[in-house]
């Protein structure tokens, strides 16, 4: 199952190496920071929290650094948004760049002329470029018909889905000051965990019989090298255990724990999701 | 104008003098390929075939990688050569992931060497200097454009005359690989096509690879 | 020297260079010359730019190679001729300790120190003995004639008959060098790809694999492949030779012999077709044999008989009365019962059922039977066809064997069994058929010069004009051994593993000790991992007091054993006069051209390297040998020139008080002291005219001609025949068996038979429950010798290959062992040899073996890429008498082996370097 011996290169499955080894490892992280940067805003939007909008912003602007940070060529990444008409990535930029710049107008009338019509629009905007961030990175990933686990019509709503629970998260973290903003965002995290997890499992379900490559992919993720990440950190730690804890209490510590606990599973997903991707062998073999 | 391969299995014998001379032709440094040669069986014990194939950018009608390059440093030339701009190239890598034959390479330690800790050989610095490589960025086959247009600028033609024609064409012993015109029906490359079956490789991946491959 | 900057200019682009941006290019050359990767020395062309060579392509214009293109293993000289590790400068061993791993602790010397001593003990030696002087080596890198020209002719005239060449009946094969000779007149045999329709290969690599002529093979056999031409594959693995086959077959290794004789058996007794006329007219099948085994001879001419049919009487056979020669019956001659040797093969193969063949070798029944029948079908007996005006007997069909196929201690027979095969159904040297590499040379058209005709010697049989190392035809007489290789006690032997074996000191015992071995002088050869079982070979280098190597890089060797190394030539920097011993050693086959390129250097050598045979004529200077060494050189290049004086091979030139001295052309004056390149231009002048010296073959390419039909397919235009009765082997056993009693020696004298038989090789014998698999090894294309695996990009895509460098088992006989893709797993004999390396599991293997690609598993700390990578086979070898072929004295390649996991990797203990 390993595949990685140099003369098996294309033979056997052959896992992708760029976005997972080595620096590849922040693109795990951009399209994490990506997902809860969009789901943050959205949620925060709907919660109507300002210091969630904030660290959206920031986690937007994370999501750039990070980005940028895997570049080889960083002091070119102007030239990242060139491509919209073709590129996920060139349109990904395009969107953080929009959503930085409407975010920040709509926090500032927000706080200097909360109320106005204005205010409205520049929310909606911010809102629909926060989507924008949030499932981006899902059509990057999809967009790659060589890699079967990814080139699925699920992949963009399942990062979307995984982005609005991270937010959720992250706003249940920060607004514990508030016990009942904080409950409410995690009852509704309760709810959505329990849809990302179906989700997550249509979504690999429907992997293991769309081709040959999906299913490697996907005992990769289940049965697989990947399995330990995968059950420990992404199922239990960051969805089973959340769940049942947000339902037993709602005591601070406990909407912390089941907070960061979220996260972690979020950033496991996209790790697995990457590492499992695999080329189809061009050469058949035994 | 479409510049295209035909490869004839019977002839292969998986020597991987396409490998090196592309190696030799263009300085690669060390642990990049431009060019591969896959081994593979088929069948089960007593009646089993080696398979031997030679591999590199199909320089595709319809790349998946020109068009997620974000920069547009990986752009199509007018005769079908996939070229990458090192000039323009970030190094984000989408190229590589988005191509289905997995024929780029990433450049990454600029200093590597062919015998490590011992420096430099005359070999490799003279390469530094005739064909440097930009370190960061993506680079591939690109059927030896720089033989094709200097060719062509002193009246050559590519796939008949040997300094327009690629590396790896010309290197092959058992004359396995044929170079020429995809676009010209009259071209010698479209008759061997079709006069002895070849077949796209791995069309399903709806990129029209320009190789084509005849068993 | 004042370089002269040429500025680029924009508009006049470069050529056949890929190149970015407007760099100075001040030196643009191309240079023909020809390969050293291995002994095809295919013509190429080097590009140089800026004085550094950065390409090799083949030489489109020359038949002599593929044609334009090359293989990987020349590309990759460029890093071998830059390789940082390369000796440099004469050195000298400090650490007096010699063996396996030990650190020589190389200290710098001047050439003139290194000379100097090197004579002195050569002199002191030439004065008591010169016998205990040891020379030789592999050519290697492809020294061509410079093994003649240089190591046999100073080892002539020093005195010495000590010439040992490493690995040989190793790597290439004794059986195939002896049969090829007494057949073909050749060095070994390839099918006439151009018309051939049906091949078989028994463990042979003919256009797929390192070796001779691989250039043009690839090139033919491939124009073969795609007109379709039926390639039947006898191999164990399913690899090279296997890979291109059109039907693969399984075999057990040393095995093949029995096949090719159930074969002929089904064709003469079942199917009951053959050529007669080829039998009648180009073999010894009509001889008489009588109740000794031995020719009826004449009591007058002492010529063999033959009964003629239509008159009804016993005649010599080159009576040119004779209406009809018979081929079957029984006679009566002299009062003595007889019959002609064709009907005593026809007999004496019936016992090789089908059936016992498939029981000894795991081939179906089903499959040999209808293989007989497709090679019958196929060989079109009775065809002709016409090329170029002349009518020739056409029989599109060949069977070849090399290395694999009489790698065993039934060599000699398995060998002959296959060319009876092709004999048969005439198939040899005419169009389709079996060819020989050229062995008829007319010689150039201007000067009739460089000719090199076969002709009839004693009995009328087939003997070469050319050949080298032991002389086929007429065979010498048995001595009691004298030399530490003892080949002279059965002078069918082409390569003798002696002395480098485990019982030689027994024989040399009984023997007297006549001498020991004092000093040896190796050329490009690794004489402790190219040969079998390093343990049997260090226990004998280590006892040498000094030893000499010329190499190009390091290697165990060198490192272990030598007391002084000499900086060699790497090919890309040298002179070399051909790429050939002789064009029966690799020259292209049927109609390709007559060409002889030249080496000369793309790039002048750097450092102290020399050329080898100019070192030497300086050690023969001190010695005051060069006058002597001239005169040799005259006679050998003579030899060429009009008359065969002498066979080319390294014993008759020693007999060079036989020739008359009035036919010897004087081409260097005794007193002359000429250099390398020097003696390339006379020897040009001398075969191609005064016009095509040095200055023009270097400029222009050496010159060409075409060749005729009666030159590619001979047979039918010289009145030769073979012996397909091997009734030599009857007059020689007696006095072998004689002369071998004095030196204690038995050999398997069974085998001393003149009717080609079966005989399970040795490695058969050693299969048991516990030793249960046979272990071998075969030719890879990436790999030649011991020292391609530390070029780096031969390394690269060694690694990127799945068998390279792994050992590889049968995928169910693995999962039957517990063993999986990517164990580390140990190999071990019964004698206790053990390897080790990393399992890859095939489908395309025979599950009772195990397999290895070339030699590697290199150790050397001065090979720094090659280190650890692979698995050194020839550990597992023996090296003695029990393991080598009593006739031709190949050695056997297979050893049996039992498997199993280990941690690490235990070859390497006590190497010093990483931990494996």
């Amino acid at each position: 199952m390993i595949g990685t011996r140099p003369y098996e290169f294309m033979v056997k499955y052959t896992p992708q190496r760029d976005w997972i080894e080595g620096h590849g490892i922040l693109i795990a992280f951009a399209l994490f920071f990506g997902g809860i940067a969009g789901g943050l805003y959205l949620v925060s939007l709907y919660f109507d929290s300002m210091w969630g909008m904030f660290v959206a912003w920031i986690l937007a602007m994370v999501t750039g650094m990070t980005d940028m940070a895997h570049l080889s060529k960083p002091m070119r990444f102007w030239r990242m948004i060139l491509k919209p008409k073709s590129s996920w990535i060139s349109r990904g930029f395009i969107f953080i760049w929009l959503f930085l710049g409407a975010a920040a107008i709509q926090m500032a009338i927000s706080y200097w002329a909360g109320g106005t019509a204005a205010e409205t629009v520049f929310k909606v905007l911010g809102g629909i470029m926060a989507f924008g961030v949030a499932i981006y990175s899902g059509f990057v990933v999809g967009y790659v018909g060589a890699i079967k686990l990814w080139n699925s019509a699920i992949i963009p709503i399942l990062f979307v889905i995984a982005g609005v629970t991270g937010g959720l998260a992250l706003l249940m973290v920060i607004s514990v000051g508030d016990s009942i903003l904080s409950t409410d965002v995690a009852v509704a995290l309760r709810a959505v965990l329990i849809g990302y997890a179906v989700c997550l499992a249509i979504y690999l379900w429907v992997a293991t019989y769309e081709s040959t490559a999906a299913r490697d992919s996907a005992m990769r993720i289940i049965k697989g090298n990947l399995a330990p990440v995968f059950w420990l950190l992404v199922i239990l730690l960051g969805i089973v255990i959340p769940i049942i804890m947000l339902f037993a209490s709602s005591a601070t510590a406990v909407l912390i724990i089941a907070g960061i606990l979220v996260i972690l599973g979020g950033v496991a997903l996209r790790y697995s999701i990457l590492k499992a991707g695999v080329y189809s062998p061009l050469v058949p073999s035994e | 104008m479409r510049w295209g391969m035909a490869i004839e299995q019977k002839r292969c014998i998986g020597c991987y003098e396409c490998v090196l001379a592309c190696k030799a032709e263009h300085f690669l440094p060390p642990d990049i390929f431009w060019n591969r040669v896959l081994i593979g069986e088929s069948g089960k014990y007593p009646a089993v075939t080696k398979l031997i194939y030679n591999i590199r950018c199909n320089q595709c009608a319809d790349p998946a990688c020109v068009k997620v390059c974000p920069t547009g440093a990986t752009y199509q030339r007018p005769d079908g050569i996939v070229v990458v701009d090192e000039d323009k190239c970030v190094g984000c890598r989408y190229c590589m992931i988005a191509c289905p034959y997995q024929a780029r390479s990433f450049y990454e330690d600029g200093n590597a060497e062919y015998f490590p800790g011992q420096g430099l050989t005359e070999h490799e610095k003279i390469g530094k200097t005739l064909y440097p490589h930009e370190v960061g960025v993506v680079q591939k086959c690109v059927f030896c454009k720089e033989r094709i247009d200097a060719g062509l600028a002193a009246g050559l033609t590519p796939g008949v005359d040997r300094e327009a024609t690629p590396a790896c064409v010309i290197a092959c012993p058992t004359k396995a690989i044929h170079f020429g015109d995809l676009d010209d029906p009259y071209s010698e490359i479209n008759q061997i096509i079709k006069e002895k079956k070849g077949k796209a490789f791995h069309p399903e991946y709806d990129t029209q690879p320009s190789i084509y491959y005849i068993d | 020297m004042v370089r002269q900057v040429k500025k680029p200019d924009k508009n006049k682009p470069v050529l056949g260079l890929s190149v970015k941006g407007n760099p100075e290019i001040w030196d643009d050359t191309w240079v023909n010359t020809t390969c050293g990767g291995c002994y095809g020395q295919c013509a190429i062309r080097g590009h140089r730019v800026n004085g550094v060579i950065v390409k090799i392509e083949g030489d489109p214009n020359s038949d002599f190679g593929p044609r334009g293109g090359i293989c990987a293993k020349s590309e990759a000289m460029i890093q071998a001729l830059y390789d940082p590790n390369r000796y440099n400068y004469p050195l000298r061993r400090t650490n007096p300790k010699k063996g396996l791993f030990e650190d020589p602790k190389w200290e710098r010397i001047s050439w003139d120190e290194a000379l100097d001593e090197i004579a002195k003990r050569l002199k002191k030696i030439r004065a008591e003995n010169p016998h205990k002087l040891l020379h030789g080596g592999t050519p290697g890198p492809g020294s061509g004639p410079d093994l003649p020209l240089g190591f046999g002719v100073f080892g002539a005239v020093f005195g010495t008959k000590n010439w040992y060449v490493g690995g040989a009946g190793l790597h290439c094969g004794s059986g195939s060098h002896m049969g090829a000779g007494l057949y073909h007149a050749s060095w070994s045999i390839v099918p006439d790809f151009k018309y051939c329709n049906y091949a078989i290969q028994m463990g042979s690599n003919k256009g797929t694999a390192s070796g001779h002529s691989l250039g043009f093979n690839m090139r033919l056999s491939a124009d073969a492949r795609s007109r379709g031409m039926k390639n039947v594959v006898f191999d164990p693995i399913c690899n090279f030779g296997g890979g291109k086959a059109t039907e693969w077959v399984p075999i057990l290794p040393g095995t093949d012999g029995i096949v090719a004789m159930a074969i002929v058996n089904i064709i003469l007794n079942e199917l009951n077709t053959y050529d007669a006329e080829f039998m009648k007219l180009k073999t010894n099948g009509p001889y008489l044999i009588g109740p000794d085994g031995k020719y009826v001879r004449d009591k007058k001419t002492d010529k063999p008989l033959v009964w003629d049919a239509k008159d009804n009487k016993a005649k010599v056979f080159d009576d040119q009365s004779i209406g009809d020669y018979a081929i079957l019956g029984e006679y009566e001659v002299k009062g003595l019962k007889c019959h002609p040797s064709f009907q005593l093969i026809k007999d004496h193969v019936k016992q090789y059922m089908p059936e016992q063949a498939e029981k000894e070798s795991t081939v179906p029944v089903s499959t040999i039977r209808r293989i007989a029948k497709e090679w019958v079908e196929a060989a079109m007996i009775g065809a002709t066809i016409e090329i170029e005006g002349e009518k020739l007997p056409f029989r599109p069909v060949a069977a070849v064997m090399f290395r694999g196929g009489q790698g065993h201690t039934n060599s000699a027979h398995s060998y002959i069994a296959m060319c009876l095969l092709n004999a048969i159904v005439g198939a040899m040297d005419v169009p389709g058929g079996t060819l020989g590499w050229p062995a008829y040379v007319e010689g150039y058209p201007d000067t009739g010069r460089f000719r090199m005709v076969p002709y009839a010697c004693k009995d009328g049989m087939l003997t070469a004009g050319s050949f080298m190392e032991h002389r086929p035809w007429p065979i010498e007489d048995s001595q009691v051994p004298y030399t530490t290789l003892m080949k002279e006690l059965t002078p069918t032997a082409s390569f003798s593993p002696h002395p480098v074996t485990s019982d030689f000191d027994k024989y040399w015992d009984k023997l007297g000790r006549p001498y020991e071995i004092e000093m040896a002088m190796i050329f490009g050869a690794n004489m402790i991992r190219s040969t079998q079982s390093r343990e049997i070979a260090e226990e004998f280098w280590k006892k040498i007091p000094f030893i000499v190597t010329f190499n190009i890089l390091p290697n165990e060797f060198c490192e272990g054993f030598a007391d002084i190394v000499l900086p060699d030539l790497h090919p890309l920097e040298a002179y070399c006069l051909f790429g050939t011993h002789g064009p029966f050693f690799n020259h292209p086959i049927g109609m390709e051209g007559w060409d002889f390129p030249v080496r000369q250097p793309v790039v002048k050598p750097a450092y102290e390297r020399r050329n080898k045979l100019e070192v030497l004529w300086d050690l023969a200077d001190r010695l005051g040998m060069r006058e002597e060494m001239n005169n040799y050189y005259n006679v050998y290049f003579t030899s060429f020139g009009g008359e065969a004086l002498i066979g080319g091979d390294i014993d008759s030139i020693r007999h060079l008080g036989d020739i008359d001295p009035e036919k010897v052309v004087q081409l260097i004056k005794p007193d002359e002291k000429i250099t390398y390149d020097e003696m390339m231009d006379r020897a040009l002048k001398f075969y191609f005219g005064d016009e095509h010296g040095l200055e023009y073959t270097l400029k222009n390419g050496p010159v060409k001609w075409p060749k005729k039909p009666k030159e590619a397919y001979w047979r039918w235009y010289v009145d030769v025949r073979i012996p397909i009765y091997m009734e030599h082997i009857a007059e020689l056993k007696e006095n072998v068996m004689k002369n071998a009693e004095k030196a204690g020696i038995e050999l398997d004298w069974e085998q001393f038979t003149p009717l080609t038989s079966y005989f399970t090789p040795q490695v058969g014998k050693e299969l048991s429950d516990e030793y249960d698999l046979y272990s071998f090894s075969y030719r890879d294309i990436l790999h030649n010798g011991t020292y391609t695996m530390e070029m780096p990009w031969l390394d690269e895509v060694s690694r990127q290959n799945p068998y390279t460098y792994n050992i590889t088992m049968n995928a169910d006989m693995a999962a039957k062992k517990g063993l999986k893709d990517g164990d580390l797993i140990c190999l071990e004999s019964p004698y206790g040899r053990k390897t080790t390396g990393t399992l890859k599991t095939m489908q395309g293997q025979h599950p009772q073996t195990v397999a290895i690609s070339a030699c590697s598993g290199a150790w050397a700390k001065g090979a720094p890429i090659a280190y650890g990578k692979g698995t050194n086979f020839n550990i597992l070898l023996e090296s003695d008498f029990k393991h080598a072929c009593p006739v031709c004295w190949s050695q056997e390649t297979a050893a049996t082996v039992k498997v199993y996991k280990i941690d690490h990797r235990i070859e390497f203990d006590g190497a010093g370097g990483d931990k494996l």
